[in-house]
């Protein structure tokens, strides 16, 4: 007779392995869904910080290019950072932040400069001047603001609160020193043939010059009178012939129709082929453009198409050569807007004024090689 | 002695009164000569060392004015382009001027432009005043690209005026508001050679000025 095997003496070994087993599975469950949920905060105040840091520095860009003071800008800034923070709700909580108005560099909003474009552990350097060019916001959501967060299963393994912070910074490029072609193949560069002697800008700069005509950047709109803003005539009379020329961006043998195309529509792609994809200051600080002195009075009606409109020239330091050989030295790129163009009679007025402009595809720089020609605000860590 | 001191008064008195009349009647003789100047002819010659037809370059402006332009009323020459009613390539077109605006104006039979030559174009500019009108012609342009214009192909316009002379006219003036302001560079030079006042048909001066503008 088989001796039968006696099995009811491990009956309850299942018991503590499936409990040991479910308490992992509760604790893995516990984790998941606080890892879940921490996860989904900390995604949605790295939304509200990036959203805040790119609302305040557009805010800072605009205001500096209506020319507020620094402080006024930084004031308009901080309260459109502050805005669209509070419109980015994390789970229920609506995120506030401090003003941070002696703009200490561990405080929520952080004006500063910002060079290290492409270094993304970069940090900005915290400044309160017309010099900054990056704002960055703090969003805490922990005990020093906006509340630590109550943790839910979690308690029952002993963790009752956690707290946490996201950071974002942007920043426009202030500094160029050239463009690259476009990324899109259609795309222009909104930059005018044309080349203004440096010493000639920097007088307008030092005060020297007219203020006739008043630009209105809300409407968009010039009328006659004064804005503050000093004017330069970029047509050449017979004591300031020397003073302005066409130059060629791109082909040397450039025609009337391509210095109109280019006025009208920008640089292209394929003028920018010309100077093997980029129009950039070289390593000497110059560039070397063939062209002819003064600006032909066949441009009137181009230029008449974009009076208001932001646009980029050169600066030129000197031009040699003559005849159908003269090279332009060219050491800075300006922003500019074209107010009146009168090309009749004697003599002629091309008047323009500083403005800002924004390109993309612009090339960096650490150095004073332009005014007032920005990128794009950008998130840059 | 009294007799020979009462002739040396005598021939003083004369003497200065002889002087003055001659101080007197030499002012009003310039005086009159000066204010009876009706026409003023400029000759210019420019040097083009290397046009472009492709990029209507080099421009050039000349202007005169029969009173310094103080009112605002002056005549403008444009060579190798024209501006009126729309800019147009080549040839050459002279515009009257009252209170910097277009009055008048008058093209060039041709519109041809400057050559990829060097080449030396001379002409004449001449203002005139008469019956209440000022005129303003270019007698003769001779350019082998753009062409030659003589009295028979009469570039000229005209405008109203309240002057009986030219006495307020200054080659100054002229040579200041003369410019190239596209091209200069193609330029070698731009010379006021000459310039001749008239009153009526009579030259009464011939001032010899050779001025370069463009200062090279």
């Amino acid at each position: 007779m088989r001796k039968q095997r006696k099995i009811d003496g491990r009956n309850g070994g299942i018991v503590p392995l499936s409990g040991l087993l479910m308490v992992v599975l509760v604790t893995a469950v516990v984790f998941a869904s606080e890892l879940g949920r921490i996860g989904i905060i900390q995604s949605e105040l790295q939304r509200a910080a990036d959203a805040g840091a790119l609302a305040g520095c557009w805010e800072l860009a605009a205001k500096f290019n209506k020319n507020q003071t620094a402080t006024q800008a930084m004031t308009s800034s901080r309260a459109a950072a502050k805005n669209v923070v509070s419109q980015n709700v994390v789970r229920k909580i609506v995120p506030a932040l401090d003003s941070n108005t002696g703009n200490l560099s561990s405080g929520d909003i952080v004006f500063g400069k910002f060079l290290s474009f492409g270094n993304p552990s970069a940090a900005i350097q915290p400044v309160t001047t017309n010099e900054a060019n990056a704002v960055s916001v703090c969003v805490h959501m922990d005990n020093v603001r906006n509340g630590a967060r109550e943790l839910g299963l979690a308690k029952l393994l002993g963790f009752s609160t956690f707290g946490t912070k996201a950071k974002a910074t942007a920043a426009w490029m202030r500094e160029i020193r050239g463009f690259k072609t476009p990324s899109v193949a259609t795309q222009t560069l909104p930059i005018l043939p044309f080349a203004i002697r440096k010493s000639e800008w920097d007088k307008m700069l030092a005060g020297q010059g007219t203020d006739t005509w008043a630009w209105n950047p809300t409407t968009k709109s010039l009328s006659a009178g004064s804005d503050g803003i000093l004017e330069i005539n970029m047509f050449p009379a017979n004591t300031t012939a020397g003073n302005f020329g066409t130059v060629d961006v791109g082909s040397p043998n450039n025609s009337t129709n391509d210095l109109k195309r280019q006025i009208s529509s920008g640089v292209s792609a394929s003028d920018l082929a010309y100077l093997g994809g980029k129009f950039e200051l070289g390593s000497n600080g110059t560039i070397s453009l063939n062209g002819d002195t003064g600006i032909s009075a066949g441009m009137k009606d181009e230029l008449s198409q974009i009076i208001g409109k932001p646009r980029v020239v050169t600066l030129f330091t000197s031009v040699s050569g003559n005849g159908n050989n003269a090279y332009y030295t060219i050491t800075k790129f300006v922003g500019i807007r074209i107010l009146e163009v009168k090309l009749t009679g004697n003599p002629k007025r091309i008047m323009v004024q500083p403005a800002i402009v924004t390109v993309n595809s612009v090339i960096p720089s650490t150095t004073d090689t332009s005014d007032q020609v920005y990128s794009p605000v950008v998130l840059v860590n | 002695m009294k007799t020979n001191n009462f002739i040396s008064v005598r021939n003083l008195v004369a003497a200065i009164v002889g002087t003055a009349c001659f101080v007197c009647s030499a002012g009003a003789v310039a005086a009159q000569q000066a204010s009876s100047v009706t026409r003023v002819e400029e000759d210019w010659e420019m040097e083009v060392i290397s046009a472009s037809d492709d990029l209507t370059a080099p421009q050039i402006v000349m202007e005169m004015s029969p009173d310094n332009s103080q009112s605002g009323n002056y005549f403008t020459f444009e060579i190798n382009h024209s501006t009126l009613p729309e800019f147009s390539n080549g040839g050459v077109q002279v515009h009257a001027w009252i209170n910097d605006e277009s009055h008048d104006f008058q093209n060039s039979p041709t519109s041809r432009t400057l050559e990829r030559v060097r080449e030396t174009i001379r002409w004449t500019q001449v203002l005139e005043v008469q019956d209440g009108s000022v005129d303003f012609s270019v007698r003769p342009f001779a350019s082998t690209s753009i062409g030659h214009f003589h009295n028979d192909l009469l570039l000229s316009v005209s405008m109203p005026t309240s002057q009986s002379d030219l006495s307020s006219y200054s080659p100054q003036h002229s040579i200041d508001k003369t410019t190239v302001p596209y091209a200069q560079n193609r330029v070698r030079t731009l010379k006021l050679k000459n310039v001749r006042f008239y009153s009526g048909s009579n030259q009464v001066e011939n001032r010899q000025v050779n001025f370069d503008v463009l200062g090279q």
